[in-house]
């Protein structure tokens, strides 16, 4: 349901980008971590909501969901999400659809672990980002 | 562009945010933050987030064993009285958080940026030292830092140099705060760590007000329920903030 509260952050992000550098905006490219499992159709919902309001009204949202690359920095392990699907299923039985990994992807961590060495300490690519804009 | 930068930022807009930090770990931080932030919510709302991600010692101090909800504007807060508190305990409840160090920025920055913040004054507790927490306040907003020392040498000599770097960064440190002071007794006051010299010559030495606070053994009993508490730490934090 936060996929509200992200729309709003990147239509204001755009917005005061467009003003400072006085360009209209087209297209905003926004990339998500696959991890996050934020709706994109709820995403674009929103942001087309949420624009009617702003100064940039006329700008579609292209969202990217970025595949996750995990990298053990304890035993070198490249693996993704398919590996370790297994230790993601009770996160969702638990916690349910507002689970942490959902607000917060960034706690995976806390909550996987390197299916080779079990270590917790592996580099994640989690970020919320926008990647480019069309003017 | 980091949107969830940019919305923590847009969050803290123009509101009174204060930072109860220390380099230091044990010296009553969460306590002091949430004595101040009970004292501000008697008069207004106010908001008490826990930046401390691997104690969550705000949460306990408050009994809160329940997980955030979530709306269209973002985290919720767990509301006391007039208070809003915000925590990444309440996301993942009693599981442990683990993380590696560049991963913590992302998680504060989350916290920030999500919370459906609506109060003016903001009342962050931080976990002891100078790492990503410090870092990621300084990238959102311009805190205005209560300093908590106790007055051992050891402690003093900790939290100078934070006290270094904060003055350096051109942060405001309202106060210093040496904590566990004195503890009175029918006898007159004990001071369990001898007579506050050390923080008082560090107060002068760089102009900024030392406030001294009493160590109160009643104040463990509120452990759970620090809403409930009005004993004489409480009272003195107020006699501070109404000066």
């Amino acid at each position: 349901m936060h996929e509200w509260a992200i729309a709003m952050s990147v239509v204001s992000s755009v917005e005061k980008w467009s003003m400072e550098k006085n360009l209209g905006v087209k297209k905003v490219f926004l990339s998500i971590p696959s991890l996050s499992m934020l709706e994109v159709e709820v995403l674009i919902e929103a942001f087309n909501t949420i624009k009617k309001e702003s100064k940039i009204r006329d700008a579609e949202l292209e969202v990217r969901v970025r595949d996750q690359n995990f990298k053990c920095r304890s035993c070198g392990n490249v693996f993704t999400m398919k590996d370790i699907r297994d230790q993601l299923d009770p996160i969702l039985r638990d916690y349910g659809e507002e689970n942490p990994l959902h607000i917060v992807p960034s706690l995976i961590t806390a909550f996987a672990k390197c299916p080779k060495c079990g270590s917790h300490d592996f580099d994640v690519d989690s970020s919320i980002r926008v990647e480019g804009i069309e003017v | 562009m980091n949107p969830i930068l940019e919305l923590a930022r847009e969050r803290l807009k123009g509101k009174r945010v204060l930072a109860v930090m220390s380099a230091k770990g044990g010296v009553g931080k969460s306590t002091i933050a949430s004595l101040i932030a009970l004292n501000f919510g008697e008069r207004q709302k106010t908001a008490l987030i826990d930046l401390d991600i691997y104690g969550n010692s705000v949460l306990k101090l408050f009994g809160i064993q329940k997980l955030h909800e979530v709306s269209k504007e973002g985290i919720e807060p767990f509301r006391v009285g007039n208070l809003s508190i915000f925590s990444v305990g309440g996301l993942v409840g009693d599981h442990y958080i683990v993380l590696p160090g560049k991963e913590e920025g992302n998680v504060l920055e989350s916290l920030l940026g999500l919370a459906n913040l609506r109060e003016e004054t903001v009342v962050i507790d931080t976990p002891p030292g100078m790492g990503e927490e410090l870092l990621t306040l300084k990238r959102v907003a311009n805190p205005e830092v209560i300093l908590v020392t106790l007055p051992s040498k050891l402690s003093v000599m900790v939290v100078e140099q934070m006290l270094e770097y904060l003055l350096e960064s051109k942060l405001k440190v309202e106060w210093i705060v040496a904590n566990m002071c004195y503890l009175n007794t029918p006898f007159g006051p004990i001071y369990p760590f001898g007579k506050p010299e050390f923080v008082e010559k560090l107060g002068v030495e760089k102009g900024i007000k030392v406030e001294y606070l009493p160590v109160d053994p009643e104040l463990e009993d509120f452990s759970g329920r620090i809403w409930d508490y009005s004993g004489l730490l409480k009272e003195e934090i107020r006699k501070i903030l109404d000066e």
